[in-house]
């Protein structure tokens, strides 16, 4: 106290005793009780004892200890407990009789002190007068907030109520505030309604009723606690977390409780349904202001959770084109670049389905994988590297050549900027093939490497990965299947076999290895036959007929065929008249023929030797077609190309649609093979109309179909090979996936350049996402395209717009339709979106036969302009028909082919190799 | 997840594991929430339960989940699914309120 105010005071007080010379006592009574009640006990103190000096009554020292009492109570709610304790120990000792009086002031600093014992002591004397039991109690209820200390008091007995209540309470509040209790568990029979610890249980219920989630119950319990109970103090902070409205301004601890236990959620659920609604428009200003807006909600909540709003917030509005600063600062600064973010945004880049994206992606999964190493997501080598390794193999395979080597500059001039910048260009299937089988060496992994290397050149890059295949999973035949074919195709006979035999010892009995095993006697006893070395083919054609048969007599017509090869080199007329009869009566006359007619052809020997005649015109359909699938299933099997003859398309066609034909989806697959080996598109798509039409294999018959169609007919055919790729993904038939990718990738640079007419970029198709409605509609209206299609007539399908959207809703398709875009509309100015490149129309070319490439013109009418006039004028003819080109030529020239060794076929031949004739494209690569 | 029915797609989730769970614990809490939800008493639960452990017990197709589920454009609420907003903070924060008078 100032010492003005000292002299203030002292003023007062020395007016106080001549205006209390003037005032009775009952007046002056009065006046120290208002200071008391206006919270001036200093005044107040100093006035009674004035009083006091005056009077010298009994009242007047029943005043000054009352005035006494209001001045302990003041210092100790100022916290000055050392001059309250000093004061009170001068009034007992002035005043021992007021001992009692003072008996709530001595229990409080008891209690600030810690000495609950003295403070609730008393309670432990049964003869303890009930008004100052009340008192005691009252205390507790108002002031003690330690109930552990509470229930270990030693001043009463360890069964005494009230420890037991405490200690009961104790446990229930550490257990509610950890975890999640049921109200079963709150019972709590040890503490009395009546108890002054009544309220405790009741906060307790309160917190459990808040943490599950049943505000209403919380609120309830809250309601319940009495009003000037320690409990109580909570109630402004618990009625803020419920959501409800609390007092204006919450203490430090509150605002601290409520930062760390309150309820996030109720707070950030709107603006995170605002920021969504912001997301649907598109529009930068709108995503911008709720982005801040989620974020600032989001400020209170773990922080784990925060982090994770931010990059998801950041990735969606990056996939949606908005500046990747202007983002950032919505958000607050720059976003943790760890594991999970990378994880995310790599995922958003695949969804975005264009090729750029996917390159992306790739990139990211790789900052992705060193991130998760380091932060022990999975080690280096594990299964997940091995996953995530195949995953990214796949994706880049699919990506074009070009873009490919884009990238690669791209990561070369990163890889140029000073030191410490790593190049984390594009990284290369092969590496990522290979850490996938490293990492997880299984069958599926090292199929697929070995697809992707099958491509490449030198061969010595498959056969690499064959043999690190062999060498971490050596139990596995398909290796030594591989390198035993890629040896065979380098006339490295003796090591193909060297191979075959391991496969042998490795699994005999395996069906592979035996067919297999077959194909390359085979294609050792053709070798023989075309060099005319007929006891050499003797020899392999006795080993053939030692190979177990799959189905019955194939394997001795098989030779039987290669023994009439071997007469007819012989000149030996009258074994091939026995050998034809043999094989008609085990094959039938069809199955027969067309053999015979295929090991002719294998052995180059079509020009000198003819199967035996056949006039299918005579033959019954359904015989006609049993027999030509019985033979195809051979060939299929011995790896012997079976071709069909041109005449018999139409009594086949004929036949399979017949109700009584029995072909299952394999055989019918099988025939439809041949007949596109043979250039009979008609033919494969009515073995795909039936087969489609049966329901099952639809993967197959959609392939078969995509290229049996005319190469005008581009939607259907991308619909085609969409749709067959997805299903054998889906149905993870990783051999005909295979087999599309093969048919849908365009030719390597240093690959032989067959006549390369898409039109289209395949490279889309493969990396197409496929919905599940879209697949159901390709499949759905294919069925119904039964008839082969032609100019005439033709319909585009309806689920061309699914696969190449046309303008959407974007402010940039709107803009493209000259649609008002608002103010403050971001825009798309990156114009190699993909998607949007219309640079390929179908409608230009889903209709007439479109002019011809220029390249492919020239090419065209070179070979034209070296042909007789006459069978050029044929070929013309077919062409503005709207006939197939390499059909049309193939049919063309065969029909104009001389019959019998003439000087005229001999000039012809002479014209065709000067002509420069393309060689008969194979399967595959007839589009 | 004491007492909650199988909640979402999250195999994790629905077992009530962390992502670093074990072959063996995956197995004890596919047996724990069978007996929770037994097939006859509460199928639907019953085949939640039965795909999360399918997928957790692969070990490949458990990486795959791992690597791939995220979804970008998932909404932006779902990233609260599972995470208890109202965070248990022991009775410190609580006492220290009380305290004050």
């Amino acid at each position: 106290m100032s010492q003005k105010q000292n002299k203030k005071n002292t003023s007062a007080s020395k007016t106080a005793p001549s205006q209390g010379d003037t005032l009775s006592f009952s007046e002056a009574a009065a006046r120290v009780r208002e200071q008391i009640a206006g919270q001036h006990s200093q005044a107040a103190l100093q006035m009674a004892k004035d009083v006091h000096k005056r009077c010298g009554t009994a009242e007047s020292e029943s005043l000054l200890v009352e005035a006494y009492q209001a001045r302990i109570d003041g210092l100790l709610k100022l916290g000055m407990m050392v001059e309250a304790k000093a004061l009170m120990g001068i009034v007992n000792e002035r005043f021992p009789a007021a001992a009692q009086r003072l008996a709530s002031q001595r229990r409080e600093i008891h209690a600030l002190e810690g000495n609950l014992d003295a403070a609730v002591g008393p309670l432990g004397d049964p003869n303890l007068p009930a008004e100052d039991r009340e008192r005691i109690e009252s205390f507790i209820r108002r002031r003690i907030h330690d109930l552990p200390a509470l229930a270990a008091v030693s001043s009463l007995p360890p069964e005494h109520s009230l420890r037991v209540a405490a200690a009961a309470l104790a446990t229930a509040f550490k257990a509610v505030t950890e975890g999640r209790v049921e109200d079963g568990s709150l019972a709590l029979p040890e503490v009395s309604r009546r108890s002054p610890l009544g309220p405790w249980k009741a906060l307790a219920r309160a917190i459990a009723s808040y943490y599950r989630r049943e505000d209403e119950e919380c609120r309830k319990w809250l309601r319940a606690i009495a009003d000037d109970s320690v409990p109580a103090r909570s109630i402004p902070a618990m009625t803020a977390m419920c959501g409800g409205k609390a007092k204006p301004k919450l203490s430090a601890a509150e605002e601290k409780l409520v930062t760390f236990a309150g309820d996030h959620g109720a707070v950030m659920r709107p603006a995170l349904a605002a920021l969504e609604r912001a997301f649907a428009t598109k529009k930068q200003r709108p995503i911008l202001e709720a982005a801040r807006a989620a974020i600032t909600a989001a400020d209170r909540c773990d922080a784990k959770l925060r982090e994770r709003l931010r990059q998801h917030i950041l990735v969606r509005g990056g996939m949606l084109r908005v500046p990747l600063p202007s983002m950032q600062t919505a958000l607050g600064g720059r976003v943790l670049e760890d594991a999970y973010y990378l994880r995310l945004l790599a995922r958003a880049l695949e969804e975005k389905r264009t090729a750029e994206a996917d390159a992306e992606a790739a990139m990211v999964w790789e900052k992705f994988r060193a991130e998760a190493i380091k932060e022990n997501w999975f080690a280096a080598g594990g299964l997940e590297d091995g996953v995530l390794a195949l995953h990214v193999a796949r994706m880049v395979e699919r990506l074009p050549e070009e873009l490919v080597e884009e990238m690669r500059d791209r990561e070369l001039s990163f890889g140029k900027q000073g030191k410490g910048a790593q190049a984390q260009g594009l990284p290369s299937a092969g590496m990522l093939y290979e850490r996938a089988a490293a990492s997880d060496p299984h069958p599926e992994a090292f199929q697929m490497w070995l697809n992707w290397a099958r491509k490449r050149k030198p061969y010595q890059i498959a056969d690499h990965v064959a043999e690190r295949w062999r060498l971490l999973r050596p139990t596995d035949v398909q290796p030594l299947l591989y390198l035993m074919e890629s040896a065979e195709k380098r006339s490295a006979f003796k090591k193909s076999l060297g191979y075959l035999e391991a496969a042998e010892k490795l699994d005999r009995l395996n069906p592979e290895v035996r067919r297999a095993k077959l194909r390359l006697l085979l294609s050792t006893v053709i070798r023989h036959l075309r060099q005319r070395k007929t006891h050499l083919a003797l020899g392999g054609i006795e080993q053939i007929e030692g190979v177990p048969e799959v189905r019955p007599g194939e394997i001795a017509a098989l030779a039987a065929a290669l023994r009439w090869c071997m007469a007819e080199a012989d000149g030996d007329k009258a074994a091939q008249k026995r050998l034809e009869a043999e094989l008609t009566e085990s094959m039938g006359s069809v199955s027969a023929h067309l053999l015979i007619a295929a090991t002719v052809n294998a052995a180059e020997m079509k020009y000198t030797a003819k199967a035996p005649p056949l006039k299918a015109s005579k033959i019954p359909a359904a015989e006609l077609l049993a027999g030509a699938v019985k033979a195809c299933m051979l060939g299929e099997w011995a790896g012997l190309a079976i071709a069909l003859p041109q005449g018999w398309n139409k009594p086949l066609i004929a036949a399979l649609h017949l109700p009584t034909c029995p072909l299952d989806a394999a055989q019918m697959l099988t025939l439809g093979e041949a007949a596109l080996r043979s250039l009979a598109p008609e033919l494969a798509y009515n073995v795909s109309s039936v087969g489609l039409g049966k329901g099952q294999a639809n993967a197959g018959f959609l392939f078969l179909r995509a290229r049996s169609l005319p190469r005008w007919a581009f939607a259907r055919r991308s619909g085609c090979f969409t749709a067959s790729l997805e299903l054998a993904r889906r149905e993870r038939n990783t051999e005909l996936a295979g087999r599309i990718l093969d048919a849908l990738n365009p030719p390597q640079p240093d690959q032989d350049k067959r006549l390369s007419l898409s039109y289209f970029d395949d490279a889309k198709i493969a990396s197409r996402a496929v919905s599940q409605e879209l697949l159901d509609l390709i499949l759905e209206e294919e069925k119904q395209f039964e008839q082969f299609p032609i100019v005439e007539g033709y319909r585009k399908p309806k689920y061309a717009e699914e696969l190449n959207p046309k303008l959407c809703d974007c402010p940039k398709c709107r803009a493209k339709r000259g649609e008002g875009v608002d103010a403050g509309t971001f825009l798309d100015d990156d114009d190699d979106d993909w998607e949007d490149d219309e640079d390929f129309d179908d409608d230009e070319f889903d209709g007439p036969i479109p002019a011809l490439s220029m390249k492919l013109t020239e090419m065209l009418v070179n070979f034209l302009g070296k042909l007789p006039p006459e069978v050029a004028t044929k070929v013309k003819a077919a062409l503005a028909a709207g006939e197939d080109p390499i059909t049309a030529i193939e049919r063309i020239m065969k029909q104009e082919l001389p019959k019998g060794n003439s000087s005229a076929s001999s000039n012809f031949e002479k014209k065709g190799r000067a002509a420069k004739i393309p060689p008969p494209p194979e399967q595959g690569s007839l589009f | 997840m004491n007492g909650n029915a199988p909640a979402s797609s999250d195999p994790y989730l629905v077992l009530g594991l962390t992502p670093a769970a074990n072959d063996e614990q995956i197995r004890a809490a596919y047996l724990a929430k069978l007996k929770q939800y037994p097939p006859d008493r509460a199928p639907a639960e019953f085949e939640l339960v039965r795909d999360a452990y399918e997928l957790l017990r692969d070990r490949r197709r458990r990486a795959r989940h791992t690597l791939f589920s995220v979804n970008p454009d998932a909404p932006l609420e779902s990233l609260l699914e599972g995470m208890d907003t109202r965070q248990f903070v022991g009775p410190g924060p609580w006492l220290a309120v009380l305290k004050e008078r």
